[in-house]
């Protein structure tokens, strides 16, 4: 457990983990990123959400990348959304969600526990 | 921040260590039959051990190789597996009781017993394996962030309560009528089977293969799931405060089929003993 994790082996899954992430998302899911043009990201560092509130559309195909900038383990946790994911240090991960109903979706970085700023919602508003 | 780290220690091995424990317990209550059982539960715990380094190393290593989806497709087969595995235990356990408390020595066949003491080992393995991956990760990730006193001091307390809980259960299986013991941990590990159950049906929606619905109730002005002991109850019994229909239906199905079983295990059981009166 001692050996260098971070310098020597995190750096190109990550590039390759994001690029991933990114060939992904533009070839499955357009509609949620071509409609709202930022990004679906959800951020965590040691126990801090950002945002706190993301809106996204219900009924499509959402890829949603969770970010742990934190130099500790963090988890994305939902039951709602029925999705739990496991981050190390400085790692990302992307998530599926299909085609949500309309509602307000709680989650949280559940390593921090019950402190208010590691919790956050999805809220997915219905499409015209 | 040490309490916090003392916590998901504890709650990260609880699981596994009911499982283990009550096996444990188990086996020294089923007398003759049970000699050189505990091997294929002390077998299973290792294998378990070794098994979470392994997945630990797979989920930080080769996240960026594989999909996502293969390891929820790993670990609903793993989910799966163990939720028959508990319940398959219970009603052995079951069967097992009424023989020797009707003084019934007809044993099992050789080769039943021996695929029984597989499924022990298995069991043991997969329950360590599981929660134990998340445990290392975590360990890993805390240690990784640099080692202190503070932080050794409660990784230290957090195994030493969580093997606290084991010892609990030992005590409880020779303090306890054994009569009462059973009862207790029947309904625990038949729990932990739901919360399996409903772990399972969570990874098949996040995997698209069953579709999100609306939450048919939202009880979390009682019991919310999100907080630290809504987040216990929920992982012990697959309680949810805002099930949607999957959830619902998971729910009826697996208590649905436990008291059939039941009811059907009890009349065979009564059957038995009449044949042999």
């Amino acid at each position: 457990m001692k050996r260098n994790y971070k310098g020597t082996h995190m750096r190109f899954p990550n590039l390759s983990r994001f690029a991933m992430a990114t060939a992904l998302a533009l070839a499955t899911a357009p509609a949620a990123t071509g409609q709202d043009a930022q990004p679906l990201e959800i951020t965590f560092n040691n126990g801090v959400v950002t945002p706190s509130e993301l809106h996204v559309p219900a009924g499509m195909v959402l890829k949603i990348t969770v970010i742990n900038d934190g130099d500790r383990v963090a988890e994305f946790d939902s039951k709602s959304l029925h999705v739990e994911r496991v981050l190390g240090p400085n790692t990302r991960a992307v998530i599926t969600l299909r085609n949500l109903a309309p509602g307000t979706y709680a989650f949280a970085e559940e390593f921090s526990g019950d402190i208010d700023t590691a919790k956050g919602v999805i809220i997915a508003e219905p499409t015209d | 921040m040490s309490g916090q780290i003392v916590f998901i220690i504890w709650r990260e091995s609880v699981e596994a260590l009911l499982v283990i424990g009550i096996l444990a317990a188990w086996l020294r209550q089923s007398g003759p039959a049970a000699v050189g059982a505990a091997r294929y539960l002390w077998g299973g715990v290792l294998a378990g051990l070794a098994l979470a380094v392994a997945l630990a190393w797979a989920i930080f290593d080769l996240a960026a190789i594989l999909p996502p989806a293969a390891f929820d497709w790993f670990t609903v087969a793993m989910m799966a597996v163990a939720a028959s595995l508990i319940v398959q235990m219970v009603f052995w356990m079951r069967a097992h009781g009424a023989r020797l408390a009707r003084n019934l020595h007809r044993e099992l066949s050789q080769a039943a017993t021996q695929r029984h003491w597989w499924g022990v080992f298995l069991l043991a393995m997969l329950a360590v394996a599981r929660e134990g991956s998340e445990t290392v990760i975590f360990l890993y990730g805390m240690l990784s962030a640099g080692a202190s006193g503070a932080l050794v001091g409660a990784i230290a307390l957090g195994i030493a309560l969580a093997l606290a809980t084991y010892g609990l259960l030992q005590l409880g299986g020779r303090v306890l009528s054994w009569r009462l013991f059973f009862r207790f941990t029947e309904v625990t590990l038949l729990a932990l089977g739901a919360a399996l159950a409903v772990g399972v049906a969570d990874k098949l929606i996040a995997l698209g293969v069953l579709p999100y619905t609306q939450a048919l109730w939202d009880m979390s002005a009682i019991l919310d799931d999100s907080t630290r002991l809504g987040g216990i109850v929920s992982a012990l019994t697959g309680y949810r405060a805002a099930p949607d229909r999957v959830i619902v239906a998971v729910w009826v199905l697996y208590w649905g089929g436990i008291a059939l079983m039941v009811r059907s295990q009890n009349r065979r059981l009564s059957h038995a003993t009449a044949a042999a009166e």
